[in-house]
């Protein structure tokens, strides 16, 4: 029993967060519903870039690449193919599940940092051409995606938006601790201390680094379907290098190393550069989006140098700590 | 003598640029027994052990296992294959516990699939209580009792070289290799390592150990081989290498006389 | 057929650039283990200063002397206020370490100097040669002129001196170098100011050709590392012989595809070569392979 109860513990302290959000961010001036959305989505999308970078030691500059291929999966099908789409959520995620496996088979083969690289380079390469295509829309996009509908049940609203987008942000947390306290995902932390170790215990690299890309990849794609059924409008720029930096950056301030490090990293990321946004443009009328580059590069050498488990992983350690000088109280199962 | 060869080394060579670390190495033991590899700083002991284990590729030569071909294996592959080893500058997994460091080599006994996990599908549950149980045991007997739980990187250096005994035993091991597994421990633990090493052997499991202290290593081998610039030096029983004039030229001197 | 002639020149002088960018791209490899995704910024930098000079009447020997000392202050600023102090750190946090510094001074320079390129004189002037079809500019012949030299130099300094062996010692083995008392830390140090020095190098010789902005960095860098991928990462003389090779396949490809495509052409290449030979097309495989 007591088992169960410190295993949904945590589950239950973001589901109240989750929960929290609409009463706060519809009173506080600063935020709004879209807001939170975004936080959201987004947070889907990082959450497979932790399990990459935080366990698999493997860095993606391209998780935009996937999160766009779910955006346009969904914008093609539902405005030329007249599919649900619901259908546009699940081809996209295959189509992006499958280019990774491949991509994942041939890089994970070298030891190495190629697929930082190759993502880098997959991402570009997407984005060019969905710029250049007839099927993508060319320069102007997509647009007209009709909205989610849940059976008749069609979701409007920003409000209503945020609680699927909140709903399936659990779901895959859910996923990812499953995997990560699984063996394989003890296999997976093994190989982040010691990939030579890993190996020689019989952990094959590749496959485990192929599978967690894959992940993130399929993570990715179903955070770009959300965000295209509720801007029903996609163009090239979902595709862009630097909504992967952005990705990149939320989940190494959030945490590498805990599948928490991505709400956070997202919230926390898309605070700043909400306040950046409101703020600076008062202090002088001079400095606009130039500075929110600036920022946030400083913001991610900052978090690397001096809070290296992120905020998350950060506040996790203090609690352990806490838990530990805390005088000992038996916690058998019984 | 040729047939009865369990592991066998055919011209085993390894060049970095210019350097030859292993060269032409021809080497036939049979199953069983401890084999002592010993030779001077920069002899090619451990690119040998980095080959055996699939952590890098021959430049030439073959290395046989039971009779099957199993160069250019990767290092998992070697590890199916019943090797395992331990590293000369400890590759403790710092971030898991002392038992899990020991369970990542017991993965493929639970393998219920990633999907399975992430799902939380009950199927491998049985299987990872059973891999628990082993795995205390095993820390157990390598004189880690009541450390399972501890973080691995906590531990004091000495250990953490048993952990990583105790990881590369949890393979479950044909042919076992020993990079200086004593290296910068105390006489005391040193003692407790020949009855373990009796223990592993008592098993059936091939031992290859490469160590510093020449004395233990002679006192525990059933064979010792000489390396020097990568090539044997010196073949035989302990007495007979540590009489062997050559060798102790090149390498033993006083060390022996002591 | 002149047609090509005048392609295949023109690509050999943006070629040579990336050549350069790529060689910075490798040593830090070598030595460091890291990728570094600021490289394409050192050029940015070096290439927008010695403009911003020149416009502002600079000679070029001053101009081109100060964007030189300029970008090796942001090489040395990168190295030791971002990776040195994470140094016992794993690569993948070093790498995006690297991809901090380079949006932080894509960011600094864009706050400080603006969005507009700023444009600098040939470095001698006069009209351009033709021979047979082809038109070379004169500021071709600087570029093939100081590429050489920077690469000649850094060979000589690689192969000769008593730091250049220690540095080649570092990067064929980084814990044998330790035991032969050769600090980690100076040699990506030295390894971080070479990068910045060959970088500038190569924005200066480019700026005249292509007015420099402060967003140049992105594209000039990963041609850089299309080079050094070519050359399998890890091999200099694989990075110059890259570099050209892109710089020409780009510059045909474009006389023929329609515009939109150009840039496609370096990331697809560098993509397929990452996935069918990551170790480098002009390198044979690797023998490590964990
Ligand atoms: N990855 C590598 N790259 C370059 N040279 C290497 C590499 N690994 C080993 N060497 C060189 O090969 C030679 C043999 O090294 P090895 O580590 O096998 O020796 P060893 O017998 O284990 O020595 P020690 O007793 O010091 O552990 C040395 O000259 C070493 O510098
Ligand atoms: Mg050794």
């Amino acid at each position: 029993m007591r088992v169960l109860v410190t295993k949904l513990a945590p589950y239950a302290v973001f589901v109240g967060v989750l929960l929290l959000v609409p009463a706060v961010f519809t009173r506080v001036p600063f935020f709004t519903m879209a807001n939170a959305v975004q936080m959201g989505i987004l947070a889907i999308a990082t959450l497979g870039l932790v399990l990459l970078a935080g366990f698999a030691g493997q860095i993606s500059i391209g998780q935009a690449a996937f999160y766009g291929i779910g955006a346009y999966s969904s914008a093609i099908l539902t405005t030329r193919a007249g599919m649900p789409p619901l259908g546009g959520v699940v081809v996209g995620a295959v189509l992006c599940g499958l280019a990774a496996y491949l991509v994942g088979s041939f890089i994970f083969r070298v030891r190495g940092h190629y697929l930082a690289l190759a993502t880098l380079a997959f991402g570009l390469m997407l984005g060019n051409i969905a710029r250049q295509l007839e099927i993508t829309g060319g320069a102007s996009g997509i647009v007209d995606i009709p909205q989610l509908a849940l059976g008749p049940l069609i979701i409007t609203g920003d409000l209503r938006y945020y609680y699927l987008v909140a709903a399936v942000l659990l779901v895959v947390i859910v996923l990812a601790r499953n995997l990560v306290n699984s063996a394989f995902g003890r296999s997976l932390r093994a190989l982040g201390d010691s990939e030579i170790a890993a190996a020689s215990s019989g952990v094959d690299l590749a496959r485990h680094k192929r599978v967690v890309f894959v992940v993130a990849a399929v993570f990715a794609s179903v955070a770009g379907s959300l965000y295209a059924h509720w801007v029903t409008f996609v163009d090239y720029h979902t595709l862009d290098l630097l909504l992967s930096i952005q990705l990149l950056i939320m989940a190494t301030v959030g945490g590498l190393r805990t599948v928490w490090g991505a709400p956070v990293g997202a919230f926390l990321v898309l605070t700043l550069s909400q306040a950046a946004q409101e703020l600076l443009p008062r202090l002088s009328s001079n400095i606009g989006g130039e500075f929110e580059i600036a920022v946030f590069g400083l913001a991610l050498i900052l978090v690397l140098l001096f809070l290296p488990s992120g905020v998350a992983g950060g506040v996790l350690g203090l609690l352990k700590r806490r838990r530990r000088t805390a005088p000992r109280v038996p916690t058998d199962a019984s | 003598m040729t047939d009865s060869a369990w592991l066998r080394l055919v011209g085993l060579t390894k060049r970095f640029g210019g350097v030859s670390a292993v060269d032409d190495l021809d080497l036939e033991h049979r199953a069983g027994g401890v084999l002592g590899l010993i030779g001077p700083n920069g002899a090619g002991k451990t690119t040998v052990f980095n080959m055996l284990s699939g952590a890098i590729l021959p430049t030439s030569g073959r290395i046989e296992l039971d009779g099957h071909d199993v160069t250019g294996l990767r290092p998992d592959q070697m590890n199916g294959r019943g090797v395992s080893r331990t590293f000369q500058n400890l590759e403790i997994f710092g971030s898991l516990s002392v038992i899990d460091n020991v369970l990542v080599a017991r993965e493929r006994y639970v393998r219920g699939g990633a999907l399975g996990a992430m799902l939380g599908l009950p199927s491998g549950r049985r299987a990872a209580r059973e891999q628990e149980a082993f795995a205390r045991e095993l820390l157990a007997r390598n004189g880690l009792v009541g450390l399972a739980d501890e973080p691995a990187a906590s531990l004091p250096y000495g250990l953490q070289r048993r952990v990583e005994v105790a990881r590369a035993l949890a393979s479950q091991p044909r042919l076992l290799l020993l990079d200086e597994p004593l290296a910068g421990l105390s006489r005391a633990e040193s003692t407790s390592f020949a009855t373990l090493m009796d223990q592993v052997t008592d098993e059936g499991v091939t031992v290859l150990l490469v160590e510093h202290d020449v004395t233990t290593v002679m006192s525990v081998s059933d064979r010792v081989v000489v390396l020097d610039h990568g090539s044997l030096l010196a073949d035989g029983p302990p007495d007979a290498v540590a009489a062997d004039p050559r060798v102790r030229a090149a390498y033993l001197g006083e060390e022996l006389d002591a | 057929m002149s047609d090509n002639l005048q392609f295949i020149v023109t690509g050999l002088a943006t070629g040579s650039v990336y050549a350069l960018v790529g060689l910075g791209i490798v040593l830090v490899h070598q030595v460091t283990g890291i990728i570094n995704f600021a490289q394409g910024e050192f050029v940015m930098v070096g290439a927008l200063t010695f403009a911003l000079l020149n416009e502002k009447g600079l000679g070029l020997v001053p101009a081109a002397l100060s964007a030189l000392a300029i970008t090796v202050v942001v090489g040395v600023l990168v190295e030791r206020l971002a990776i040195a102090p994470a140094r016992k750190s794993t690569i993948e946090r070093l790498i995006i370490l690297t991809i901090g510094a380079s949006i932080a001074i894509q960011g600094i320079t864009l706050v400080v100097i603006g969005t507009s390129p700023h444009f600098a004189s040939a470095f001698t002037a006069g009209a351009p040669y033709r021979i047979g079809g082809v038109v070379i500019l004169r500021q071709y012949l600087w570029v093939f002129a100081v590429t050489a030299l920077a690469v000649v130099t850094l060979w000589y300094f690689l192969t000769r001196t008593l730091t250049g062996k220690a540095m080649r010692a570092a990067a064929m083995n980084r814990d044998a170098a330790r035991l032969v008392a050769v600090s980690p830390s100076r040699m990506s140090l030295l390894a971080f100011v070479l990068a910045a020095l060959l970088g500038a190098i190569g924005g200066i010789v480019l700026a005249p050709l292509q007015a420099p902005s402060a967003g140049i960095g992105i594209a000039l860098g990963l041609k850089g590392f299309t080079a050094a991928v070519l050359g399998g990462l890890n091999s200099p003389t694989g990075a110059v012989a890259g570099g050209l090779l892109i710089g020409v396949i780009e510059s045909v490809a474009a006389g023929y595809l329609p515009s939109g495509y150009k840039d496609a052409i370096a990331f697809g290449i560098l993509f397929l070569v990452l996935l069918i030979r990551p170790n480098g097309l002009l390198r044979r495989a690797s023998s490590v392979r964990v």
